[in-house]
């Protein structure tokens, strides 16, 4: 599998794509395989609904994500491989968090590479956070966050995965 | 950079998910992280292919016996290979600290629809013979 670091700085060729549709599909752009080895050729800008609550699914043709915010405040996901991307990375994935930001602030990435089946569930959840550079912070709702995913495959091809969106309140999903 | 180490464990944890047994299998480390593999028996509800969201959420956390605090660090979870498990993992973040023997795990499910299914505390034996 490739090492490769994926986040702002990385993304040299910026290329325009379309936000695929509303709030009523709510299909992204977040997201396209790679070559392996190859991972600097994505947008540097995240192009999912600038507007778009992270709540419910994202789908993309990498994977769905599924968002919910816990009462407690918390923010769950879950991130699901679609039939086609376990079709090209192959059976087995390494799926990381290469990069992840509060209203455009850096914060410690709060998912760890994971080795497993592609057929599996890559779950997480955010609510407190460390920044970049020190100190920490709680999300809150209305905040913007990014976050970018790279799923190093088993079989020559690799992908990545990124969604921007807006903190919705506590209880929804 | 320091390898992974691994050791097997074989801790059950009573009465968590209904009418199903929960077994902490393997605790692995690396330099930045620890993760404890686990299988729930029967498996669990497979997602509905047509989309929504997972059948159980996890929260969790964890305290050594130094009271250094672990945060979640993600996980990943799916059917086992003959259909009648579920298997996966939870990660921690940092690693375990020099001198640390006991981790004190906080595993908190819930499901949509039930709500939070109560909380166990699972205690992994850190010492540097297990790890």
């Amino acid at each position: 599998m490739a090492a490769v670091t994926l986040g702002p700085t990385s993304m040299a060729n910026a290329s325009s794509r379309n936000v695929a549709a509303g709030p009523a599909t709510r299909v992204d752009s977040g997201g396209d395989f790679i070559s392996a080895g190859t991972g600097t050729s994505v947008p540097s800008i995240p192009e999912t609904p600038g507007n778009g609550l992270c709540t419910g699914e994202w789908p993309n043709v990498v994977s769905n994500v599924f968002y919910k915010r816990g009462t407690s405040g918390r923010l769950y996901w879950d991130f699901y491989l679609t039939k086609t991307a376990i079709a090209k990375l192959g059976p087995e994935v390494t799926v990381d968090m290469t990069y992840a930001s509060i209203n455009g602030k850096a914060i410690n990435p709060p998912y760890g590479p994971h080795t497993e089946r592609a057929t599996y569930d890559f779950h997480a959840s955010l609510l407190n956070y460390g920044k970049i550079g020190g100190g920490s912070g709680t999300i809150k709702t209305a905040e913007n966050i990014e976050f970018i995913w790279f799923i190093a495959g088993s079989k020559g091809t690799d992908a990545y995965r990124y969604t921007f969106c807006k903190v919705p309140k506590p209880g929804v999903g | 950079m320091q390898g992974k180490r691994k050791v097997g464990l074989n801790i059950q944890i009573r009465g968590l998910i209904p009418d199903r047994e929960m077994r902490i299998t393997e605790l692995s480390s690396d330099h930045q992280s620890v993760a404890l593999q686990y299988r729930i028996t029967p498996a669990l509800p497979e997602r509905d292919p047509e989309g929504g969201g997972p059948w159980l959420t996890w929260d969790w956390s964890g305290v050594d016996d130094l009271g250094n605090e672990y945060v979640s660090w993600g996980g990943a979870y799916g059917t086992s290979d003959d259909g009648r498990s579920t298997a996966g993992d939870l990660t921690l973040s940092p690693a375990p600290a020099n001198g640390a023997r006991l981790l004190r795990v906080r595993l908190a499910p819930f499901r949509e629809d039930e709500g939070d299914l109560g909380t166990a505390v699972a205690e992994i034996p850190l010492s540097d013979s297990a790890l």
